[in-house]
C-alpha cells in the first residue's frame, strides 16, 4: 500500500495546486464546524467541485469537522453531513466522538477519520476510536517516531502523521489561552495564538523578575517540517503524511506538495542524505516561519521555539504564475505576484519538469511596451519563451 | 455531594485526611508532574490503605496524554493500578481510560480532560463507552455548564472552585526560555503576564512539560452546581486553609463567590462570560 500524501486548501484553486503538485488526498473546511475560521473556506457547491477535481484524478478529498463543539453546534449537523456524503466526500475529520458517530448513522460509507485535536498518542487510544467504528486516526504531534512504528505496527487502524507546517506549542485541543485572553475559542476556529505573544515572567512566590527585558518569554513554536524522519516514515507505512496549513498560499502549498512529492517518488533510488538536504532547500523557499523536526527524534527544547520574532514573515519569492504561452511570438505570458524586474533571476517549478533557472532579459505589456519591472498584482506580463515550459507553473526568485 | 479534593503534598494529605472531603484525589509519579501530590507506585496501596482507613475515598488522577512508549513501560504497573482497590481512576487520556476498562478495573473511571466535553451529546457518548464521569470543558460559559448540571447532575463532575489548566505543552518552555537568556536555574514555578495585559497567569514546568493555569479562582456558586452528586476543588496554588473553608462553606450550604472571595488574595470569577468572539467564519 503506498503512503498518501495529504495536502491543506483553503479554497478550489489551492485545492487545484495541490493535486496538480501531486497530493494524493486535500482536506479543506466548509463554512461550519470547522477550525481556522479565518481561512477562506468552502461553499457546499465548492466542495462539490472539490470532489469531482479529485475524483476526476483518482484522488481524495477530506472535509474537516473538527470543532469541539458546544450543544448549540450540533444544530444542522446531520443535514450538513448528509449533504457531504451525497456529493462524495470521502472523510470527515472530527474531534468530537459525538459529531463521529452522528457521521456513521446519516453516512456510514464516508470515513471517519479522528483529528490530532484528540491527542491520541497510544494503543488504547487507537482501540478506543476503534471500538467506535472510526477509520483513521491523526496521531498527536508528540509521537516520536518509535511512538509512530509501534502503533503502525500495531495495525489497529490506519495512521497519519503531521510532516510539514504550523505547530501548536500546547498538547492540541488542550489549549485554552485564546479563549481566556482574547475571548476567541480556540477549539472552535478563533484561535488568537495568544501563546506567540510576549510574557513578563516573575517567580511564583518571591515577585522577582526572571525575564529579559530585550527578550521576552514566548512559547511561540517554530513549524514543523519532518524531512530528516521521512524516510523512516515512509518505511513504516504510515497511512497519510500531512501538511499543515489551510490559510497559506498557492505557492506554498505547490512548493511544499512539489517537495514532499519528489522525496517520496525519489526516495528508494537516491542516497538519503543528499534528498534530505535537497527537500529542505525547497522547502525553506516557500517558509515563513523557522522550521525544526518536532518530537520525533526527541523532545523539543529552545530550539523549537522563536524569541524575539513577531509572527510569521512574508515569503515575497513568489512572482507569479505561468498563464499562457505564445509559441508564435515565442513569449509566455506571466500573472505577477509579487515584484521582480529585468535582470533578476527567476526560477519555474510544476509538476512535470526539473526546475529551470533563468535571467530575465525582456519584459512587456499587453501593448508590447518594453517594462523594467512588474510590480502590479494579478497583470500580466510577457517574457521570451523558455522551454519546457506548461501553464499554470510557478516561477519564483532564483538563485543563479 | 461528595467532594472531590486534590492532595499537594504530604502535609495538605494529613490534613485533609481529618477533614469533610469525600474524595481525595492524588498522582503517580512520571504522570502527574507537580499539578499533584504524587506518590511513587510503590508507595500508592499502603496510601490507600490510610486515605480508607480514615473512611475516604481514592482518586488517582492522570491529567495529561500517555505517550506510545510509556505506555509499554508503565503497562505491567498500570495493569495492577486496574486491580488495586482504588475507588475512582481519573484520565486526561482516553486511551489509559480505555485500558482500565479492559483490565476490568473496580474503580469508578472519570474521563477528565478539560477541553474536550462541551457538549451534552459528548458528555454522553463517553458515558456510554465505559465512563461513570466526565469532566465538562473548563472553557464554556457558566450557562452552558448550568445546562450540563441540570441534564446530568449524577454523571457531570464540575470543579466547583479552585485555580485551573488552561493550556499543556509536552515541551519544558521554562527550561528553554532560561537556557537562552543563560540563567539555566531559575525557578520553575512562575507567574507570567503577557506585556499589554493585566492579568497574570500561573506557569509550572515540570517532568510532563509546562502548564498554564487561570490565576483567578473559578467559583461555580448556582444551587445547580451543588446539587450535582459529585464536585470537585483544585487546591493548587492555595493555602490548604484556603480549601478547608471552601469544604465548609459548601457543607454549611454558604458557599458563593462573595465568601469564596473574602477569604483568599487572589480574585474569583465564574469562568468565562463569552468565548464566541471571532468565530463568525468558521461557525
Amino acid at each position: 500500500m503506498s503512503v498518501e500524501l495529504l495536502a491543506p486548501a483553503g479554497d478550489l484553486l489551492r485545492l487545484k495546486v495541490a493535486f496538480d503538485f501531486g497530493a494524493d488526498a486535500v482536506f479543506i473546511g466548509g463554512k461550519a464546524f470547522s477550525l481556522r475560521a479565518r481561512a477562506s473556506n468552502f461553499t457546499i457547491s465548492d466542495i462539490a467541485q472539490g470532489v469531482r477535481i479529485a475524483h476526476e484524478r483518482g484522488k481524495k478529498l477530506f472535509v474537516t469537522v473538527n470543532i469541539i463543539p458546544h450543544e448549540d453546534n450540533f444544530e444542522g449537523i446531520e443535514a450538513y453531513l448528509t449533504q457531504l456524503n451525497e456529493i462524495g466526500v470521502d472523510a470527515v475529520i472530527v474531534a468530537s466522538i459525538a459529531m463521529g458517530r452522528i457521521s456513521k448513522r446519516v453516512a456510514p460509507e464516508m470515513e471517519v477519520h479522528i483529528s490530532t485535536q484528540v491527542s491520541a498518542a497510544n494503543e488504547y487510544a487507537l482501540q478506543f476510536y476503534k471500538s467506535l467504528g472510526f477509520d483513521r486516526v491523526v496521531l498527536a504531534r508528540e509521537c516520536t517516531l518509535e511512538d509512530v512504528r509501534v502503533l503502525v505496527e500495531s495495525q489497529i487502524i490506519p495512521i497519519e502523521v503531521f510532516i510539514h507546517g504550523g505547530m501548536c506549542v500546547n498538547v492540541s485541543g488542550r489549549c485554552t489561552l485564546s479563549n481566556h485572553m482574547s475571548l476567541r475559542d480556540a477549539n472552535r476556529g478563533g484561535c488568537a495564538q495568544s501563546c506567540r505573544w510576549r510574557y513578563e515572567v516573575t517567580d511564583l512566590y518571591s515577585g522577582e523578575m526572571l525575564s529579559k527585558p530585550d527578550l521576552s518569554f514566548t512559547m511561540s513554536s517554530k513549524d514543523l517540517n519532518a524531512t530528516p524522519h521521512l524516510k523512516s516514515l515512509l518505511e513504516m507505512n504510515v497511512a497519510s503524511l500531512k501538511i499543515e496549513g489551510r490559510m497559506k498560499s498557492e505557492y506554498y502549498v505547490a512548493s511544499v506538495v512539489n517537495a514532499y512529492r519528489h522525496f517520496m517518488d525519489h526516495h528508494e533510488m537516491l542516497d538519503e542524505e543528499n534528498q534530505v538536504a535537497q527537500t529542505l532547500v525547497e522547502l525553506s523557499k516557500a517558509a515563513s516561519r523557522e522550521t525544526f523536526d518536532g518530537f520525533y527524534e526527541k523532545l523539543p527544547h529552545s530550539n523549537s521555539i522563536l524569541y524575539g520574532v513577531n509572527g510569521a514573515g512574508v515569503n515575497q519569492d513568489f512572482v507569479g504564475v505561468v498563464r499562457k504561452i505564445d509559441l508564435e511570438a515565442q513569449r509566455m505570458w506571466i500573472e505577477v505576484r509579487n515584484v521582480f524586474q529585468v535582470g533578476d533571476t527567476l526560477e519555474v517549478f510544476g509538476p512535470y519538469h526539473e526546475n529551470r533557472q533563468w535571467v530575465v532579459q525582456d519584459m512587456r505589456n499587453d501593448e508590447n511596451i518594453e517594462l523594467p519591472r512588474a510590480y502590479q498584482p494579478m497583470s500580466l506580463v510577457s517574457l521570451p519563451l523558455i522551454t519546457p515550459i506548461e501553464i499554470d507553473e510557478f516561477i519564483r526568485k532564483g538563485t543563479l | 455531594m461528595k467532594l472531590f479534593v486534590e492532595v499537594n503534598s504530604n502535609d495538605s494529605l494529613q490534613v485533609l485526611l481529618e477533614s469533610n472531603a469525600s474524595i481525595l484525589v492524588i498522582g503517580l509519579k512520571g504522570f502527574s508532574g507537580d499539578r499533584l501530590y504524587s506518590v511513587d507506585f510503590d508507595d500508592l496501596e499502603s496510601i490507600i490503605e490510610t486515605i480508607h482507613h480514615h473512611h475516604k475515598q481514592v482518586c488517582l488522577l492522570f491529567p495529561y496524554i500517555v505517550l506510545q512508549t510509556q505506555f509499554q513501560e508503565y503497562s505491567s504497573r498500570f495493569t495492577k493500578i486496574a486491580n488495586m482497590n482504588i475507588d475512582f481512576i481519573a484520565c486526561g487520556d482516553v486511551g489509559l481510560g480505555y485500558f482500565m476498562r479492559l483490565n476490568q478495573t473496580n474503580a469508578k473511571l472519570i474521563y477528565m480532560n478539560e477541553t474536550m466535553i462541551a457538549n451534552p451529546f459528548d458528555a454522553q457518548a463517553f458515558l456510554e463507552t465505559g465512563y461513570d464521569l466526565i469532566t465538562p470543558a473548563m472553557d464554556i460559559t457558566y450557562d452552558k455548564k448550568l445546562s450540563l448540571a441540570q441534564k446530568m447532575p449524577s454523571q457531570a463532575l464540575f470543579q466547583l472552585c479552585g485555580t485551573h489548566l488552561i493550556s499543556t505543552s509536552k515541551r519544558p518552555l521554562l527550561s528553554a526560555y532560561y537556557d537562552v537568556i543563560e540563567t539555566p536555574n531559575a525557578p520553575k514555578h512562575v507567574k507570567l503576564r503577557e506585556h499589554n495585559r493585566e492579568q497574570s497567569y500561573f506557569g509550572i514546568e515540570d517532568d510532563q512539560g509546562f502548564h498554564v493555569f487561570h490565576e483567578q479562582l473559578l467559583v461555580l456558586d448556582h444551587p445547580h452546581f451543588l446539587q450535582c452528586d459529585y464536585g470537585y476543588l483544585s487546591s493548587l496554588f492555595v493555602p490548604i486553609e484556603e480549601t478547608l473553608h471552601w469544604i465548609h462553606l459548601i457543607k454549611t450550604n454558604e458557599f458563593t463567590l462573595e465568601n469564596v472571595a473574602k477569604s483568599t488574595t487572589l480574585s474569583v470569577y465564574r469562568g468565562l462570560e463569552e468565548t464566541d468572539k471571532g468565530l463568525e467564519a468558521g461557525t
